[in-house]
């Protein structure tokens, strides 16, 4: 374990992180070359994100502390973006170590049928629920109580992904699909309550609106340079309040504007660099998958997100939503953080949320916008620990002080209850796991119940189970 | 040259593995081309491009009717071939008419 620490102090994440990308790459049988390629590519793509953090940092740090110190308005946090948050999390020792344990995690759990959504194909988005586990890890400092926190999230996710399965394939129109990205899914539960109690009331059906109609004229929340623009902009405005009368205040305005704008515009060439050493990885499992390796009847193969993102009901619900968080995370008690780069991920996060409520505008919008409401007041606790979980790990620590946290993978209740019981002893975690497997007998006693409560319909469920016989 | 976008939620994951496959296959059939990464939202503002492939089904068209094409088969395999020679074709008819 010393000599573990040493390597890893001395060559620091950017090297460490390829390299054990790389042999994991091979240990998949992927090409030795195509995985040193992908292995060069991450660790370029991790020094070009502290790089473009520490431009964030640098242009909306100050603006940001001296919003808070000169105004009431105490939004200290900076959101960096899912992006952001993985490359912090595959940095950080659990998150390394998770790549490698995590595909025998969901392995062991497909071939033993505990679960029916094979999830290899997904692993990019593990960063999602390691998130947390990370912030177990600082705090805790307990390596063994991340991975275990880890594992029980991926459970979670697991549950969440056999539930919306078949919603997911039948909304979207993909055959036997489903996602285990933790942002898209987790407002599936809360939505099938809130499906329940818009339809007693009557409202849900009493409210149309019109998904094409709405995206052509919100459309343009959806750009993310003209949304770091405005943010960066806004922010700057509220920070300089009362130098407004100076011509050099505008300057420094409107230079924040182009900055941010910039950042947000170099986002997706920075991250798609780092990316490249994981594709290797999933690419094999998915051919693997298809070459028939893989033999079972009637489960769920998990997909990236990104193929339901542009269905136009979700699109639409999405770009509907983008202002309304962030006026609510504007007005809303207690909320430290603005959305910046992960508000136009707002589609993503309502992905499931869409499927369960087919559709309907109305009931997205309005569960959408409750959910993340909480899910905000909840990230507003872990600035602290994530900002210091990130520089321990090596990343951002350009940062200056300031507080930063993933927007989109922050505001995942699940993802924090599941924190605090790790990070809180025996009890806590006793209640976490007797809490899971209560859920999780209640769903496999009346499955196809429950996932056409999420949003299926039995007809759709008949025709995957007719097959399978 | 033909200048082609690739789209899709984040503009990230999946497109990254669209556009390595679109480069790998335009570089086997000699093609010159270049490819610009975008999301599905910026889509509909798109002007320099002569196609757009999306890896997600998607409603959304352009304002200057550049043509939009479903590439998810090249992100999970599935009906993979089918789908690089309709890439093709559409490829080569943009060229003759350049």
């Amino acid at each position: 374990m010393e000599i573990v620490k040493l390597i890893l102090d001395t060559f620091g994440s950017t090297i460490i992180v390829p390299v054990i990308v790389f042999i994991l790459s091979v240990g998949m049988k992927v090409k030795p070359k195509t995985a040193f390629q992908g292995a060069l590519y991450m660790g370029v793509g991790l020094t070009a994100f502290n790089i473009i953090l520490g431009a964030l940092m640098g242009s909306l740090g100050a603006i940001v502390s001296q919003m808070v110190a000169t105004t009431s308005i105490n939004l200290p946090g900076i959101d960096v973006g899912w992006a952001a948050g993985a490359v912090i999390v595959y940095a950080n020792t659990i998150g390394m170590f998770y790549l490698v344990f995590g595909i025998f995690v969901n392995l062991f759990l497909f071939a033993v049928k505990w679960t029916d959504t094979f999830q290899p194909t997904d692993i990019w988005n593990y960063y999602q629920f390691l998130f947390w586990a990370a912030i177990v890890q600082y705090v805790t400092g307990s390596f063994v109580l991340a991975v275990a926190a880890a594992t029980y999230l991926n459970l979670v996710v697991l549950l969440i992904a056999d539930l919306i399965g078949p919603s997911l394939s039948e909304h979207y129109g993909y055959e036997g699909v489903t996602s285990t990205c933790f942002a898209a899914t987790n407002g599936a539960p809360f939505a099938i309550l809130m499906k329940w109690i818009l339809k007693k009331t009557g409202l849900l059906d009493k409210v149309v609106l019109d998904p094409v109609t709405l995206r052509d004229k919100v459309g343009f929340w959806g750009e993310p340079m003209m949304m770091g623009a405005i943010i960066g902009t806004i922010l700057a405005i509220i920070a300089n309040w009362n130098n407004l009368a100076a011509m050099a205040t505008w300057k420094i305005i409107i230079a924040t504007g182009i900055t941010t704008g910039a950042i947000m515009a170099l986002y997706p060439a920075v991250s798609g660099l780092f990316v490249k050493g994981l594709i290797p990885i999933s690419q094999t499992m998915n051919k693997r998958l298809r070459s028939g390796e893989m033999k079972r009847d009637g489960f769920h193969i998990s997909i990236d997100p990104a193929v339901f993102f542009g269905e136009e009901a979700n699109l639409a619900a999405g770009l509907v939503l983008i202002p309304i968080m962030l006026l609510i995370s504007i007005i809303q008690p207690g909320n430290r953080m603005l959305p910046l780069a992960d508000l136009c991920a707002m589609p993503f996060m309502i992905i499931a949320i869409t499927a369960v409520f087919k559709g309907n505008i109305f009931g997205i919008v309005v569960t959408g916008a409750i959910w993340y409401t909480l899910g905000q007041a909840l990230n507003s606790t872990i600035l602290e620990v994530f900002t210091q979980a990130a520089a321990a790990a090596g990343v951002a620590e350009a940062s200056g002080g300031s507080l930063i946290s993933a927007w989109s993978l922050g505001v995942i209740p699940y993802g924090w209850l599941g924190y605090k019981a790790f990070a809180n002893g025996a009890v806590t975690i006793a209640i976490a796991v007797i809490v899971y497997l209560a859920i999780y007998f209640l769903f496999r006693k009346n499955k196809t119940a429950w996932q056409i409560a999420a949003g299926a319909t039995p007809e759709y469920i008949e025709s995957r189970t007719v097959r399978k016989a | 040259m033909l200048r082609l976008v690739v789209a899709c939620g984040g503009g990230i994951f999946t497109t990254t593995v669209v556009t390595d496959r679109i480069k790998e296959i335009l570089r086997k059939e000699r093609i010159q081309h270049s490819v610009t990464p975008h999301k599905i939202t910026e889509i509909a503002g798109i002007m320099d491009a002569d196609l757009i492939i999306v890896t997600g089904k998607t409603s959304a068209t352009n304002r200057m009717g550049i043509p939009i094409m479903l590439g998810m088969a090249l992100f999970t395999g599935v009906g993979e071939s089918e789908f690089i020679e309709e890439f093709l074709k559409k490829v080569k008819e943009i060229e003759g008419s350049k």
